[in-house]
């Protein structure tokens, strides 16, 4: 049963680096799911793993074997790609048993393992179909079932969902998830699409620039982000900038713009820190008019959009910041534009980080 | 930041398959040892009659300092080196089609380099490598030039006809009914040929 573990690996391009320094251990059987920008390296970190190219330094472990230097025809993975890469000049069932045919199994046992992965994926009846006579769900799952004919314990997918429509998408990845866990699969799922990696994955790696900045599960993730980078990306963060005017134990009194003063929970920080203030739109309290109290914000609602499940607004504070706060559609009273509002958030709701070097609007750069 | 599709474009080249490269590298090899073998043969053996040999051009190169290579194969290599561009250029742009994810796909699977070139690169060039030969059998059969160049007593069927209907003297002129049927034959011989081709590259098609 394979885990995966990368040490240290680092890979360049020419002068470009890819993949920096990047340890990760993916336990067994785990759902696991690389997540970050377009151009972050996760693709790159995932064809390491697959042994389509050859990291310049660390190792690569699968199980207990070293795999550096091992072709990927010998690593025993399953990899789906982005645009299927289903042979065109074969139909579903050649395509499925490829892989059983190529390593030598006996006839009697591609016939079974084909019968097996095509029930499984409920393509059956189309096992005589060319790539070209299928939706591009059905060459997803095609792809799949392919990846999964010859045996593989570990499961590599590289934004498997990237080409196919919302909906197909969003039954497809819950349908992947099951076929792993079924199977007692490791999965490792690229993505770039963040709802994606939180609704399936058990656990996340967001990478940045080559690097994993942080790893963990899409709960801790979400809650406890460590950094501005992941506050942004998973989820949606509201972001002010301010200085530690106080500090007394684990609360800080942070001095917004125009000299509003808010508290929220921080650690290793002192007094006259330049920090950013994160807080999720959901977190947000919006009560009707001018009202006193802790971390009470006042403003009016410059923008309402309406999203179905929820009710977005943007409130322009008497600051000039803008936030945004997301509320519930149904179930929760609604707020016109040009009203005035009140925005307020529990302390230990927010998350108080240091001022970037590079500044915050590269900071959360995503290209 | 670098941008994606520069990572992604370095990525692939990286690990574009030795498959590839193989084939590329066999073609540019064989194209230019067809093309050069002969004159720099020619230059080695008649170094201390250069002049003669460039005044004298392809008939000096080939035909005489060559002598020692049997004429059918120096036939053979004139018309390859002829006719190998367009067989070239119709599987070059066939296996540049073929996406990366393909043999990539096909190596996860389990396949080895050379597996990955019978069973995914050679079925999908398959249609444009009987194309290539059908163009090469054309060019091939209608090249007069190259064939006189180098071949004394060997004749194609083209330069046969040209000497029937216009010879040297003192030979008369074939009758226009030899000359005809010579046509003919040329024509039905071209026609079986292609038509071969032909039935061999409809096969499935399903692609």
């Amino acid at each position: 049963m394979p885990d995966v573990r990368l040490v240290n690996v680092t890979k360049r391009f020419g002068k470009i680096l890819a993949v920096d320094n990047v340890s990760l251990h993916v336990y067994d059987k785990e759902y696991f799911s690389l997540l970050g920008p377009s151009g972050c390296g996760k693709t790159t970190l995932l064809r390491l793993i697959a042994g389509l190219i050859k990291p310049d330094e660390g190792e690569i472990y699968i199980g207990d074997r070293l795999v550096n230097d091992v072709p990927p025809e010998d690593r025993d993975i399953g990899f789906v790609f982005q645009t299927f890469a289903l042979f065109p000049h074969m139909d579903a069932w050649d395509n499925v048993t490829y892989g059983p045919r190529v390593k030598g199994f006996d006839m009697k046992k591609i016939e079974t393992l084909g019968h097996e992965v095509l029930e499984m994926v409920r393509l059956h009846e189309r096992l005589d179909a060319f790539p070209n006579e299928l939706s591009g769900g059905m060459m997803q799952r095609i792809a799949v079932a392919r990846a999964l004919a010859a045996g593989a314990k570990l499961l590599l997918l590289d934004e498997p969902l990237g080409h196919l429509d919302a909906k197909v998408r969003d039954e497809l990845r819950y349908e992947i998830r099951r076929m792993a866990k079924d199977l007692g699969l490791t999965a490792i799922h690229v993505t770039h699409d963040q709802s994606e990696a939180m609704a399936i994955s058990d656990r996340i790696a967001v990478m940045k620039k080559g690097k994993v900045v942080q790893v963990g599960t899409p709960y801790e993730l979400y809650m406890n982000p460590k950094n501005i980078f992941v506050a942004h990306f998973i989820g949606e963060s509201n972001f002010l900038e301010g200085y530690i005017s106080n500090i007394s134990g684990k609360e800080a009194v942070i001095e917004l713009r125009g000299g509003v003063k808010v508290h929220a929970s921080c650690e290793e920080m002192k007094r006259g820190d330049r920090v950013v203030l994160a807080v999720r739109p959901e977190t947000f309290i919006m009560e009707k008019g001018v009202r006193k109290g802790k971390n009470a914000l006042v403003g009016f609602v410059e923008k309402v959009s309406f999203q179905g499940t929820n009710i977005r607004y943007e409130v322009r504070l008497e600051n000039q910041d803008l936030v945004v706060v997301v509320k519930p559609s149904l179930t929760e009273e609604w707020f016109n534009t040009g009203e005035k509002v009140t925005v307020s958030f529990p302390s230990d709701k927010a998350h108080v980080f240091s001022y970037p070097s590079v500044g915050l609007k590269e900071e959360v750069a995503v290209e | 930041m670098p941008k994606p599709e520069v990572t992604d474009a370095l990525d692939r080249l990286s690990s574009k398959p030795m498959v590839k490269y193989g084939v590329y590298l066999t073609a540019v090899v064989v194209f230019f040892a067809l093309i050069l073998l002969p004159p720099i043969l020619g230059i080695i053996i008649k170094w201390n009659t250069m002049q003669e040999v460039l005044g004298q051009g392809e008939r000096v190169f080939w035909k005489e300092t060559l002598a020692f290579i049997p004429e059918m194969w120096l036939l053979i290599f004139a018309h390859l080196a002829i006719t190998y561009p367009y067989f070239v250029r119709s599987v070059a742009a066939a296996i540049e089609r073929i996406s990366f994810d393909l043999e990539e796909a096909s190596r996860t699977l389990g396949a080895k380099p050379l597996v990955v070139f019978r069973t995914i690169v050679l079925p999908l060039i398959k249609y444009s490598v009987f194309s290539g030969a059908i163009m090469v059998f054309t060019r091939s059969v209608s090249e007069t030039g190259a064939t006189l160049a180098v071949a004394t007593t060997l004749k194609t069927v083209p330069v046969v006809l040209v000497n029937w209907v216009n010879p040297q003297p003192p030979k008369l002129p074939a009758t226009p009914l030899e000359t005809g049927l010579g046509c003919g034959f040329l024509i039905l011989f071209s026609f079986i040929i292609l038509l071969v081709f032909r039935v061999v590259v409809r096969g499935k098609g399903r692609y």
